[in-house]
């Protein structure tokens, strides 16, 4: 549940960027709803009301047996219900705003492609959530005693059906009485004192059945997803062949696993030469790309830096690679045409490189932050190229 | 006002006062400046009736500073150049009589055509930034700038230059036509009168010993100075070349790449002025084997080929 909310949380962070663009390219397009925020403020206010429920529905129990193991697991529960049901929220309260504003960019003719899959991606990511919210409100009940009889009975009948599959239907369901200790995972043997009317025995199946629900569940959200985005999906994989996303997966996960290692072996050397008595700061061998990651980390220039490796990296895989012999200018001057609706952008962005690369001049936050701006717009605008097939497998000369 | 502005300033006022007169060569007089300002002289390798002696007069009439041409000839004498102590009767004492060399903007035109001895007295001068005759040395005006020419096509009756005597020379460019635009612009003006005629002052010429010291002062980053010693170093191990660039070489392009900034307007180097530099600082610095002569490779191609060897940013 933890990942799939970070996984969630991240996917909100990249569409929250990918409408920032479209308020680039499109200068005219409505407000979009912010993503981030959405999800964010949802967590929150989701937190809160799950911790209140949760925390008063536990407490007389733990209270009551005074058992320190059960105070743990009832901790456990409360993150894990808490998490699942803010997912819940988080998917029904973005869902409705990202189909109002879907409403309204169809209306307006501003929908300038791509965001629909980063946002099909958080819907299922919510989804999951939700799904392992339903899975924790039927095997433990939990859920039941907070809200109200419905649930209870949802509750009852979900461990019902969990009992039945596995071949325990004539014990007594778990989930008819309140309890806050979560699904034991012991095979073969019966849980003791602090189980309460949830400790009975669990076998293979039982979990394998769990997963199969889970795994239902998810296909009929992929189903109904899929049928919702039918007109998307066709076009996307029309120019976007399933090879081609699966060796750029592929791709990324390598980068990934290079850039760890990268980052791993630069940070040992900072560990070792610390070791050795040599001055600096810790962070000095760590990758610009991580501090970037840590508000103020990186210092203003470092960043100045990032962005236009990052620039040049983008711009390197969409095929205007630059050369080892080339200057900066020299392949702004590349680049600039192929990105017009960021020319000036790759010219400023190359501006504010060689000043932070070349000279002695102290670049401020200020400046480092202009540089962000600037680089989102180039980014933007190298997204809306590849999008266009603009640039794409092109050298520069 | 930050020192590389300053250039810049005196650098835009100086362009556009001799732009009336060169017309659409802004990029090569801006070389001319990068020379004035790094204690250099230039050597215009360039067919007739290019501009040659206007852009001189030009630069020395926005300057106020004093200009002499010295049109070399076979016959031509170093005391022609330098000047020569004479006995003066009335007085009784010799008299030092100063020569052409004795000015701030000296053009030497068809420097090729006079006589190694001859020769050798100027590039001395314009080395030491004095003379010496008959034990007594006189220092030459401050600047000194040589505009030297070569014609380029013409061979017979001519002394060319030792490639030791090059290597004195800080810039070797070339002027070339001008496009049809400034051709037509070149006609319509001089229809009417000479714009030299109208040149007026507009820099004090000392304010150019305060600029020496912010061009000195611009900031030169390590990999910056590592792209330039490997360029130079470069043309060293070149197969093509027999003797590559020397330590001047590399001192020459640190110093033009400094005043292109300051005139740029920037008080840090960055890789393009290095770039834009080496062809004109270091192809006239180097011995190319007689083969590759042959097939055609000159030094520029060669400088050519070293820059689309050597990377920016190693690593």
């Amino acid at each position: 549940v933890l990942l799939l909310s970070l996984a969630s949380w991240a996917v909100a962070a990249d569409l929250a960027r990918r409408v920032r663009r479209m308020r680039i390219v499109r200068r005219d397009a409505p407000p979009p709803p912010d993503p981030l925020r959405t999800v964010t403020q949802t967590f929150c206010m989701g937190y809160v009301l799950l911790f209140v429920f949760a925390a008063a529905a536990g407490a007389p129990t733990i209270l009551g047996r005074n058992e320190p193991i059960a105070a743990t697991t009832w901790t456990v529960s409360i993150v894990g219900y808490t998490l699942a049901g803010i997912l819940t929220l988080s998917a029904v309260r973005y869902s409705v705003t990202t189909a109002r504003w879907h409403l309204r960019s169809a209306e307006r003719e501003t929908n300038v492609g791509g965001h629909w899959l980063t946002s099909l991606t958080l819907q299922l990511l919510l989804a999951a959530g939700a799904c392992a919210l339903l899975w924790l409100a039927f095997t433990s009940g939990a859920l039941g005693v907070i809200f109200s009889p419905i649930v209870r009975l949802l509750g009852a009948l979900g461990g019902g059906l969990v009992d039945l599959l596995s071949g325990s239907a004539q014990q007594p369901s778990r989930t008819l009485l309140p309890t806050l200790t979560p699904m034991p995972r012991r095979h073969g043997h019966t849980q003791g004192a602090g189980g309460g009317v949830g400790a009975h025995t669990h076998g293979a199946a039982s979990d394998l059945v769990l997963i199969l629900q889970i795994v239902a569940f998810l296909l009929v959200i992929v189903a109904v997803i899929a049928v919702r985005y039918r007109a998307q999906l066709r076009s996307y994989l029309r120019t976007h062949p399933p090879r081609d996303v699966v060796s750029a997966l592929r791709a990324w996960f390598l980068r990934l696993l290079g850039v760890l290692r990268s980052g791993a072996t630069r940070s040992l050397d900072t560990l070792r030469s610390h070791g050795h008595g040599r001055t600096g700061a810790w962070d000095d061998g760590l990758p610009v790309a991580w501090k970037t990651l840590v508000p103020g980390m990186a210092s203003p220039q470092e960043r100045v830096l990032h962005y236009y490796r990052s620039m040049v990296a983008r711009a390197g895989k969409q095929g205007v690679r630059r050369r080892r012999t080339q200057t900066p200018n020299e392949y702004a001057e590349i680049l600039a045409p192929t990105l017009a609706a960021a020319d000036e952008d790759v010219h400023a962005l190359t501006t504010a490189y060689i000043e932070a690369r070349y000279s002695r001049h102290e670049i401020d936050a200020p400046r480092a932050g202009a540089a962000r701006q600037v680089w989102h717009r180039v980014r933007a605008a190298l997204r809306y190229a590849r999008a266009q097939g603009i640039g794409s497998r092109r050298s520069s000369p | 006002m930050t020192v590389a502005t300053t250039v810049q300033s005196f650098a835009q006022t100086l362009i556009e006062s001799i732009e009336r007169v060169i017309v659409g060569k802004r990029q090569e007089i801006e070389y001319l400046l990068v020379a004035l300002l790094s204690r250099g002289h230039v050597l215009l390798e360039d067919v007739p009736g290019t501009g040659k002696t206007m852009l001189a007069r030009a630069a020395a009439a926005s300057m106020e500073a004093s200009f002499s041409r010295l049109q070399c000839t076979p016959d031509l004498l170093p005391n022609d150049v330098t000047g020569l102590t004479i006995f003066n009767q009335g007085t009784g004492h010799f008299e030092f009589r100063p020569g052409p060399v004795f000015v701030n903007i000296l053009l030497v035109d068809e420097i090729n055509r006079a006589t190694p001895r001859t020769q050798s007295a100027l590039l001395e001068a314009m080395q030491e930034h004095q003379v010496t005759i008959d034990g007594e040395s006189h220092p030459l005006p401050d600047p000194f700038l040589v505009l030297a020419t070569q014609n380029p096509i013409e061979f017979e009756g001519t002394f060319p230059l030792p490639e030791a005597q090059l290597d004195r020379f800080l810039l070797r460019m070339s002027l070339g036509y001008p496009s049809e635009a400034s051709e037509r612009q070149i006609v319509r003006a001089l229809h009417r009168s000479h714009p030299i005629d109208d040149v007026r002052p507009v820099v004090p010429i000392g304010d150019l010993a305060g600029l020496y010291a912010a061009v000195a002062a611009v900031f030169v980053e390590t990999s910056i100075e590592s792209y330039a010693l490997n360029i130079v170093r470069a043309t060293r191990k070149h197969p093509d070349v027999a003797i590559g660039a020397s330590v001047r070489g590399s001192l020459a392009l640190f110093g033009t790449s400094q005043a292109l900034a300051a005139i740029r307007g920037r008080d840090y180097v960055i890789p393009d002025d290095v770039k834009a530099m080496a062809p004109l600082v270091l192809p006239h610095r180097l011995v190319v084997q007689p083969e590759s002569l042959l097939r055609g490779r000159d030094g520029r191609a060669i400088i050519a080929d070293i820059l689309e060897e050597i990377e920016v940013e190693p690593g």
